[in-house]
């Protein structure tokens, strides 16, 4: 049987705990792989030592949309969406 | 500084990515409009953009995400932010009558309204000072510049005693506004060496407050569920079931009154661009209102006016405060525009002194970003709100939105000051967060941030 996953009210919505902290993990584990990536390259190549800053801002800001990406695959909302018209269409034929 | 053609194409360029990233988030339900814009703005900061590209991208998204947080509360009555949290009721009115795509087009009306409304009357404002300024040689920016803690902590003050949580938020000002400047700089007040070790001689600017301020409810609300009591009453089963209208009913009702109570809610509300939207909103709101017998007149009322009053707040507020004051003086500018209004930053000069940017300049980018993100969210919002939202709510998780948002504190947080940046983000956060719960909202909070380093001098002159 498939275990039940644990939800919450959070902003209005529900939101899957598990999912948000591995979530935040992978966004973050992104983080530092630029931020780690970005302090070698600049002990090494003096235009990214000289820019170490923007280089962090601008490439952790990428590295976050490219897991914003990877977490909507796999994290799917919790909302069951029902329109309307189907509804009454159902409440005619019921 | 000159204008190239260049220059208005990143402008353009960004308005328009603002507005469609705007478009999403706001669909998304329950997103609080500080929270949301202060993280991105200041990433746009932080790539060092120039200023007018950073203003259009600003002014774009302040307006696309009030009108895009309107459309799922008319579709599915949940409220996309909380300046939407007043349409709730007359939308599900609305609803009720099966008007629910008439009501979506009310509201993007009463957005283009409260905008067009708004727009002249802070350039009247802009006028009549540049006026009196030039007639008595008295310098606004100059005065504040010299007395800007002081008018902070007279804000907070009168911010505490016009909201509902007068006592808590009178005071939170003092030990709040002493916490944050210590933070910012804590040798100031004590030299300890295992503090000098963490901290390693850093001072802090204001970024990772603004942060902590703006994420501080969410922030909040995450820790909350650590405890027991908290989380079971939060707890769920199954998802979330939301029911879209699909309908496209229309009523002949009296179109004419609408637009001029709108009208006159958005100039109302402009003139009040020194008090809380959402307060302005309600109260004005109501106000339109009152006087309708009529249940679907009174909600289509409701809905354009609340509309109308909440770009027209948002953008009197950051527009008056940015040309008459070059200071943010209204709750929107301190809040969602605190990246903006920060000194030392791209566009206000240091201690206040004025604006770094010529204002004929910036008015262009104004207007630059109010006509990309007003025309762009309005054609969308008129021809495509359902299924705009349907897509939102089966393909964006409320999950990826906050994981979003977390990654881009933590990286500005660390960036600016290493791991004190984020354990200062965090615990901050925690505290504004208990405080904006309590009472005492982001406008108290970031008035006592600014005020803090009176604070300071006090402390120190007394001991």
């Amino acid at each position: 049987m498939k275990k039940k996953k644990t939800m919450v009210r959070l902003w209005g919505d529900h939101i899957v705990i598990s999912s948000l902290f591995i979530g935040l993990a992978i966004s973050l584990a992104f983080v530092a792989l630029t931020f780690v990536t970005i302090e070698v390259l600049a002990k090494h190549v003096a235009i990214i030592a000289e820019k170490k800053k923007d280089f962090i801002y601008g490439f952790g800001t990428l590295a976050i949309l490219v897991a914003f990406v990877i977490n909507n695959f796999w994290i799917k909302p919790q909302r069951n969406i029902v329109k309307s018209s189907d509804l009454n269409k159902k409440e005619r034929e019921g | 500084m000159v204008i190239t053609f260049s220059l208005i194409l990143q402008m353009v360029g960004i308005a328009l990515l603002m507005t469609a990233l705007y478009l999403i988030i706001g669909i998304i339900p329950g997103t609080d409009e500080t929270s949301v814009l202060v993280p991105m703005t200041l990433i746009l900061v932080t790539l060092k953009l120039n200023p007018l590209v950073i203003m259009a991208g600003f002014i774009a998204a302040v307006v696309t995400l009030n009108i895009a947080d309107s459309i799922p509360t008319a579709i599915t009555s949940i409220p996309g932010g909380v300046m939407s949290t007043p349409l709730v009721g007359h939308s599900q009115t609305l609803k009720k009558h099966g008007l629910t795509s008439y009501s979506v087009q009310w509201m993007m009306l009463g957005s283009l309204i409260g905008v067009l409304v708004s727009f002249p009357i802070a350039l009247a404002f802009w006028g009549i000072f540049e006026f009196i300024s030039v007639q008595t040689g008295l310098e606004i920016s100059n005065f504040i510049k010299r007395y800007n803690e002081y008018i902070f902590l007279g804000g907070a003050i009168l911010m505490s005693l016009t909201s509902k949580e007068k006592v808590v938020s009178l005071l939170s000002i003092v030990p709040f506004g002493f916490a944050t400047a210590f933070l910012r700089n804590p040798g100031l007040i004590i030299n300890n060496t295992l503090l000098n070790t963490l901290i390693g001689g850093r001072t802090l600017s204001m970024t990772p407050f603004f942060l902590s301020i703006t994420t501080g409810p969410l922030v909040f609300a995450l820790f909350e569920l650590f405890f027991p009591s908290v989380f079971k009453n939060q707890k769920v089963e199954g998802k979330m079931t939301v029911i879209l209208d699909d309908d496209v009913k229309k009523t002949k009702h009296g179109h004419k009154k609408i637009i001029a109570k709108t009208g006159i809610a958005s100039a109302l509300g402009s003139l009040l661009f020194f008090m809380s939207p959402v307060g302005v909103t309600m109260m004005l709101g109501e106000f339109a209102t009152k006087d309708e017998k009529d249940e679907v007149q009174q909600a289509l009322q409701g809905v354009s006016a609340v509309n109308g009053l909440s770009s027209a707040t948002y953008l009197a507020g950051i527009m008056i405060s940015l040309f008459v004051f070059a200071f943010p003086i209204s709750p929107a500018a301190l809040g969602p525009g605190s990246v903006i209004f920060s000194p030392g930053g791209p566009i206000i000069l240091e201690g206040n002194a004025g604006l770094a940017v010529p204002k004929g300049y910036l008015l262009i980018a104004i207007v630059i970003g109010l006509v990309i993100g007003l025309s762009l969210t309005v054609w969308l919002g008129m021809k495509y709100s359902h299924k705009m939202t349907e897509l939102v709510f089966k393909y964006i998780s409320q999950e990826t939105v906050l994981i979003f948002l977390f990654s881009i504190i933590a990286l500005l947080s660390f960036a600016e000051a290493g791991l004190y940046g984020l354990i200062i983000v965090v615990s901050v956060g925690l505290l504004s967060g208990w405080l904006n719960k309590k009472g005492a909202g982001y406008g108290v909070q970031f008035m006592a941030l600014y005020a803090g380093g009176l604070f300071i001098t006090i402390l120190k002159a007394l001991f």
